[in-house]
């Protein structure tokens, strides 16, 4: 019988002890950044890291309860390990309490939140939606229904594993498609709300798709990276196979296409159309030192991750398909990079005489995914240590184990 | 113990073990397969057969004669006027080309993602697919005004060295939607070849396995062929795949590369691409409903192939009311005065009607396919289909209309309304469709022979783990 739970594994205290000294030295970086560079550029770091990791841990429940809602037999096996990267998930709450005292101090990131907005035409016009009350009411709402969310898929995925009939398994194929309706609803407003916001004259009715493809790509990559360091360590080898990795590899390869397909839709018709209030977005970001990260976007979300994938045998070859989740995660990092720092850039050159935003990013920007990434591996590595790493008593896992991609 | 639930997709049969509803029903055997969809070729046309025919054909005379009246009398013959330049004639293009994604969709993406029920309904949607094109083809040809002067739009220079403005979105369409032909065309041949072969060993006249000798290449189904023929598939699916998006994508360029409000909108192109995997399953849906009837196909079109349709236009159909609603959202939240009026425009104004219309069809009516009873109802899906086809015209109607008729000269408002030309053009667009559909299914196997054999028992190794129990419970794994 193979070892099924792997908290006393190397790998799961490998997680365990990098998760805590990421976290650590997160917070001790994100205490210097607040000294010294001020709560502006401290919370828009703040943001970076939560926004990254909140984004794929609710994902994560997204991309099992998609496997439950398609009936997949070929995810079974790995269905779990993304389940247990989702126990950052039921802290959003907690998280999200800097962002609303930044708002509350009146001269936090977000613009709109500040007294100028109140002469400023365009907002006036949005008050309705954005003001105090009505986004953090929206916030608590995000971080109830995502708890809600992991609660339901993963909560029936875990009691499968014990139930003497498949009764779990079952709601979740029911309950699935009204859960994946929901997941869609609230990642599209939570990104205008925490993302879009930070320009609050700038829209686009693709932001919250763009905001799914980044996620969700990265998600993967997560899988990926964890299920090939299992593997290697020696561990659920009766379960997962080669086939997984290329699967893997070709949901990766997909989604990063898909990610530059989203996002070069969105670029491409606010460049051709050229209509000032909406090229200010992309103006902005590709002067200054800032067209490098859009460069680079370019080159890591897609160049890279193309190339590297497109092969069928290298998806098989597990230090290729390492090395390209590695390149989607740092990615995802840029792309978010990219979104949040000229914006906050502009907002804090408020203060500055000649009201010119400056390049920011620096030590400071690895903070906050520093801090984030350490909360969300330690969580992880309890779930790995309370739960399987695989669904043991999944009804479909026979045909992960014996399936041909 | 005895087989619970037997009626769910997955279910648990005896001894707790747990198989998936079968694919095909009845338990064949390949030569039952072979004889099964073979025979449609080879039984003899009927009376019924040929007046259908006769009557779509009638149709496509009819709009080709409306054609031939446009374009000796000039285009002025539509209702086509200031402020609004385009009407149905890229409507039904735009609609026509959606059309054809459901195609491309079963083929290429269902494949990557192994969905082995796509077999039974592929070959169909794959037909259709090169169809609505060429009735795209049609309407887009016309709207240029003269058409015999196509080849303007081709990247080919004059004496003086002019090219084509590349810069045009009117460019890319002929672009996108000449390779969307040619690659889709190719992959339906690639994949006719083994069963282009099957009907030449099985028709008795000597012409027709003249014919379907020639067309089937040589194929004598050795290991060297499936070989090869496997490799060239794979890499057809793989090509295919980005066109599934990038097509539609490029037919939503035409609008949103403008700065018109409600034509310009970032969400289009995934937008679009949803609404044509939408409406190509609500018309797959629609003409596969009456082929499994009178050709018999129940037995490979089963209820669950209807039932996971009908998930994908659920699905689909929430993307696009995603889309509305993503769209009015923005629309007030962008400050935007212009943004907001058209909008409100398109939503109480004089094409409040059409609006309705298309959230009616579109987003409203596929609910009811929540219910497991509903997406196997047959009747039901029957009309749902019929609701996605006329839902998803009208929206391109309602994006095209309601943002030119009110333009940003108010003293030049106006309200369109088509002609009869334009209707015969759309009717006879119909005509070729269905004749050529009709064509297909004399002529063709309409289910890919060669692929659902493959998904049959015993048909892939490795799958002696459930054999047992499935051949207790009477039904088939996988």
């Amino acid at each position: 019988m193979t070892q099924t739970n792997l908290g006393s594994t190397p790998v799961v205290a490998a997680m365990r002890k990098w998760g805590v000294i990421f976290l650590a030295a997160g917070a001790v970086g994100l205490a210097a950044t607040f000294a010294i560079s001020g709560q502006q550029r401290f919370m828009a770091d703040y943001l970076l890291g939560f926004w990254y990791f909140a984004g794929i841990s609710v994902t994560m429940v997204f991309f099992s309860a998609l496997q439950y809602l398609t009936r997949a037999g070929w995810s079974s096996a790995i269905r779990r390990i993304a389940e247990n990267f989702s126990g950052f998930v039921p802290v959003i709450g907690i998280a999200l309490i800097p962002i609303v005292a930044d708002v509350l101090t009146g001269h936090g990131i977000y613009e709109w939140t500040h007294e100028s907005a109140k002469t400023d035409p365009l907002l006036i016009k949005k008050e309705v939606y954005l003001n105090n009350t009505f986004f953090f009411v929206r916030l608590g709402l995000y971080a109830l229904l995502w708890f809600a969310f992991v609660r339901y898929i993963v909560g029936n995925s875990v009691k499968q594993d014990t139930a003497s009939d498949f009764r779990p398994s079952q709601k979740n194929w029911k309950r699935s498609a009204p859960w994946i309706l929901l997941y869609a609803m609230t990642i599209t407003f939570a990104s205008f709300d925490l993302l879009m916001s930070l320009e609050p004259h700038w829209f686009s009715t693709i932001w919250g798709v763009y905001a799914f493809a980044g996620h969700f790509v990265a998600a993967i990559a997560i899988v990926t990276l964890a299920t090939t360091s299992f593997y290697r360590a020696g561990y659920l080898r009766e379960y997962i196979t080669e086939e997984h990795f290329h699967d893997l590899g070709k949901l990766m390869f997909a989604f990063s296409v898909f990610w530059t397909y989203i996002a070069f839709s969105q670029y491409f018709i606010i460049w051709f159309a050229n209509l000032p209030e909406e090229t200010i977005y992309f103006t902005h970001r590709t002067q200054g030192g800032w067209e490098y990260f859009g460069a680079a976007l370019v080159l890591l979300h897609f160049v890279i991750p193309f190339i590297t994938l497109l092969r069928q045998d290298v998806k098989r070859k597990l230090t290729i398909l390492r090395f390209a989740a590695v390149v989607i995660l740092l990615s995802h990092f840029v792309d978010l990079a990219w979104i949040i720092m000229p914006a906050v850039g502009k907002v804090m050159a408020h203060g500055n005489p000649d009201h010119h935003s400056s390049f920011v990013f620096g030590w400071q920007e690895f903070t906050g995914v520093m801090f984030f990434g350490g909360v969300f591996l330690f969580l992880a590595s309890r779930l790995f240590t309370s739960r399987n790493a695989v669904a043991v008593n999944d009804p479909l896992l026979h045909e992960a184990v014996e399936y041909t991609s | 113990m005895s087989v619970i639930n037997q009626n769910k997709s997955v279910y648990l049969a005896e001894g707790q073990e747990l198989v998936r509803e079968p694919l095909v029903l009845g338990q064949p055997t390949m030569r039952d397969i072979t004889a099964r969809i073979a025979s449609i070729v080879e039984s003899k046309i009927s009376p019924k057969y040929l007046l259908t025919l006769a009557f779509t054909l009638t149709m496509a005379a009819w709009g080709l004669f409306a054609l031939y009246y446009t374009v000796t009398t000039g285009i002025g013959v539509w209702g086509l006027n200031n402020p609004i330049g385009w009407g149905w004639d890229i409507t039904n293009f735009v609609f026509w080309i959606g059309i054809g994604h459901a195609g491309t969709l079963i083929s290429a993406i269902l494949f990557l993602f192994r969905q082995k029920w796509r077999t039974a309904i592929n070959r169909s949607a794959e037909a259709m697919t090169i169809f609505a094109v060429i009735c795209a083809l049609t309407m887009v040809l016309t709207h240029t005004g003269r058409p015999w002067l196509f080849y303007w739009l081709l990247p080919n220079p004059n004496q003086m060295q002019m090219w084509i403005n590349f810069r045009s979105p009117l460019a890319w369409d002929v672009f996108a939607v000449n390779t969307y032909f040619a690659v889709s065309a190719l992959f339906w041949f690639v994949g006719l070849i083994p069963d282009l072969a099957t009907l030449r060993n099985y028709v008795k006249s000597d012409i027709a396995k003249k014919i379907y000798g020639v067309l089937s290449l040589g194929w004598t189904g050795s290991t060297r062929h499936w070989h090869h023929y496997e490799i060239a598939y794979m890499i057809l699916a793989g090509i295919s795949t980005p066109l599934v998006l990038s097509v539609h994508s490029v037919v939503s360029f035409d609008f949103t590369v403008g700065i018109l409000p409600g034509w310009h909108t970032t969400i289009f192109p995934p937008y679009f691409v949803a609404g044509a995997i939408f409406s190509g399953f609500g018309m797959v849906m629609t003409l596969l409903v009456i082929a499994r009837e009178i050709l018999d196909l129940k037995q490979f079109i089963t209820l669950k192939h209807l039932d996971n349709m009908n998930k994908i236009l659920l699905a689909t159909g929430m993307m696009v009311g995603y889309a509305y609603g993503m769209e009015l959202f923005i629309a007030w939240y962008s400050g935007s005065d212009w943004e907001l009026w058209v909008f409100i425009n398109r939503v109480m104004g004089d094409y409040a009607w059409a609006y309705w219309t298309m959230v009616l069809c579109n987003v409203i009516s596929p609910q009811v396919y929540w219910f497991r009873k509903n997406r196997r109802n047959v009747p039901l899906m029957f009309i749902i289909s019929i609701f996605v086809n006329i839902g998803m015209w009208f929206e391109r109607f309602t994006i095209i209309a309601t943002t030119l008729h009110h333009d940003f000269l108010p003293a030049s408002w106006g309200y369109y309304s088509p002609t009869w030309v334009e209707v015969s053009i759309f009717i006879g667009t119909f005509g070729i469709f269905l004749s050529l559909f009709l064509l297909f299914a004399k002529f063709v196997p309409v289910i890919a022979i060669a692929e659902i054999k493959s998904i049959m028992p015993g048909a892939q190794p490795a799958h002696h783990h459930h054999e047992h129990e499935s051949a207790k419970a009477g039904v088939t794994a996988h």
